[in-house]
């Protein structure tokens, strides 16, 4: 394991409904701040952010690592937090530490032993969906149907699986061999808890910070559009 | 005043430094043409996806082509309106935690006002290149707006609509006209160049709001127009006759605009006019923007083709404006797909 990042870090996640923030310093939690923003992100995390470091008296070069949610979530509210990080580590050098938020709502679930997989809603009837057993991947990172969720775990040998996410209840309730576990910080992602996780993890250079969209990009094509050769050279 | 600026709105993620007096330093644009080509128009979530991955390096790349370190500069400057909201939305955050986290003033720039001064700007090798005096009448043409102002300041409450497109921008009927022919996207640079080789009067297409009087614009009839003859005869495969059909398109396109800009200027009393906009880059608009202002005694500003297309310089350029006067943004800006400017044309058929 490696060892704890100690300096000053401040972790943030804008990819579900709930904009979060999360202050450490030596390695502890000093505070976390939420709030309830819906489509408003963009306008609400940097206030956010800046009020709490005026309270604690931090200058934006003091934080030497930042915690970023990088989804899957929202595709606005994942770059709106990531391009946020990325333009404040132009101006201070700060390195980060991408968190994702499957991995966010189950970190520090109670598995038992069992896999644990993590479940959050993706809109048009899809979750996003991963399960790990013991840190490994059972199932990557995936958008799937509601409805299929539970048959892919059953399928990948997980039907006994702890259900985190705000989306375990709708998938659970197909497998009779699982829990549920979807009270906080195992709802939605929490910045106190992708601090947690960054506090560990290696950090990267923000450049090579991306987004987990998982899902790919929607794209209305007007009727009558055909791939170009470009596109389809190589299918058979 | 130096100024750092951000641009994000549609297909190009862009960012420059300029000074105050318009003397661009750098100005970096990573376009995203081969990236929508394929769907023959942009594609609003690759667009965000794209410039998220692209926006640090061409920041970076901005301040060391202008050999400046970011503790150099006075304020960041970033189009927050109008464009594509999730496009915006990406150079808006890139630009509020640079400025938060350097300690700098952020200001947020309307796009089409950066537009409207981006004759302004002064290039390396155009130093000598002589501005307009306000007021002046400035036509916008692009993919996305298409509009003729009266700019008494550099001041978005001296900026006037005179009139604008009904329907569809000039620059989006270049692309869909393009698209109808197979020519790809984007349509501007492909039919300019086809028109060269055509001629315009074997084709007689009727001219879009062609009354005097009105300075409005209508583009979607003369694209309805092009998409007919298609239908009936299919896509030509003789080079000439596409050669014809885009020249005849353009001669049509063109005239119109021009014409317009110069009625506005002679209506407004004004000497000045200006072109801006990607369709600025238009060889045959440009031309006949000349030749009309000669004829009217008017004075033409063109300015260089990276000025007329989508840029981070001329937000810059805006940018410090608005600095200048104090008129700075606090840590909640809004992305917004609305301009700031008062819109006078309503879109939609019909009289007025």
């Amino acid at each position: 394991m490696n060892r704890p990042f100690l300096g000053r870090l401040v972790a943030l996640d804008t990819t579900s409904l709930l904009g979060t923030v999360a202050f450490f310093d030596r390695g502890a939690l000093l505070f976390e701040r939420e709030q309830l923003v819906r489509n408003a992100h963009g306008e609400s995390i940097l206030p956010l952010i800046d009020a709490a470091m005026r309270e604690l008296g931090w200058e934006p070069r003091d934080v030497e690592r930042w915690a970023v949610g990088v989804g899957p979530g929202s595709f606005t509210g994942v770059r709106i937090g990531l391009a946020l990080v990325k333009g404040i580590a132009i101006a201070t050098g700060a390195t980060a530490v991408p968190v994702t938020s499957l991995d966010a709502v189950a970190f520090g679930a109670d598995d038992q032993g069992d896999p644990v997989a993590s479940a959050l809603e993706a809109g048009k009837g899809e979750v996003y969906l991963q399960c790990r057993r013991g840190g490994a991947f059972v199932v990557e990172p995936t958008h799937v149907r509601s409805v299929d969720a539970a048959e892919l775990l059953r399928q990948c040998g997980a039907a006994s699986s702890l259900i985190v996410g705000q989306a375990a209840a709708a998938i659970a309730a197909f497998l009779p061999e699982s829990r549920i576990s979807i009270t906080p910080p195992h709802d939605v992602p929490r910045a106190s808890v992708i601090g947690e996780i960054a506090l560990l993890e290696p950090e990267r250079p923000i450049d090579d910070i991306e987004p987990m969209y998982v899902r790919p990009p929607d794209i209305t094509l007007p009727a009558g559009w055909r791939a170009p050769a470009s596109m389809t050279a190589g299918e058979k | 005043m130096l100024i750092l600026a951000i641009e994000s709105s549609c297909d190009d993620t862009g960012a420059a430094v300029v000074r105050d007096d318009g003397a661009v330093l750098s100005d970096v644009v990573q376009s995203q043409i081969a990236l929508h080509t394929p769907y023959g128009g942009v594609i609003p979530e690759l667009a965000s996806r794209d410039h998220l991955k692209n926006a640090s390096h061409v920041v970076r790349d901005a301040l060391s082509r202008a050999g400046i370190a970011l503790t150099d500069v006075d304020a960041i400057a970033v189009t927050n309106r109008p464009g594509l909201v999730g496009a915006l939305l990406v150079g808006v955050q890139i630009a509020k935690g640079v400025a938060w986290a350097a300690r700098k003033p952020l200001v947020g720039v309307d796009h089409l006002v950066g537009h409207l001064l981006a004759v302004f700007l002064r290039r390396e090798g155009d130093a000598a290149v002589e501005a307009p005096s306000f007021p002046y009448v400035c036509l916008l043409a692009s993919g996305g707006h298409t509009a003729i102002y009266r700019v008494d300041a550099p001041d978005a409450a001296q900026i006037v609509e005179l009139g604008a497109t009904r329907d569809d921008a000039a620059g989006e009927a270049f692309d869909k006209v393009a698209k109808l022919l197979g020519l790809g996207y984007p349509g501007g640079p492909v039919i300019d160049r086809l028109a060269a080789q055509g001629d315009a009067s074997k084709f007689a297409w009727k001219t879009p709001m062609a009354q005097r009087g009105s300075l409005e614009f209508s583009f979607s009839g003369l694209k309805s127009q092009i998409a007919r003859h298609v239908e009936e005869h299919g896509i030509p495969s003789d080079a000439n006759t596409l050669a014809n059909i885009c020249a005849s398109f353009q001669r049509v396109a063109t005239s119109v605009l021009a014409r317009k800009l110069i009625d506005a200027a002679v209506q407004e009393g004004v000497d000045h006019v200006v072109l801006a906009g990607g369709v600025a880059a238009n060889r045959e608009l440009r031309a006949r923007v000349t030749e009309l202002a000669e004829k009217h005694r008017k004075k033409a500003f063109l300015p260089g083709l990276a000025s007329c297309t989508d840029n981070a310089a001329m937000i810059g350029y805006a940018g410090a404006i608005r600095a200048k006067a104090g008129e700075f943004a606090s840590w909640d800006l809004v992305a917004t797909s609305a301009t700031e400017l008062a819109r006078q044309t309503r879109k939609g058929r019909g009289k007025r």
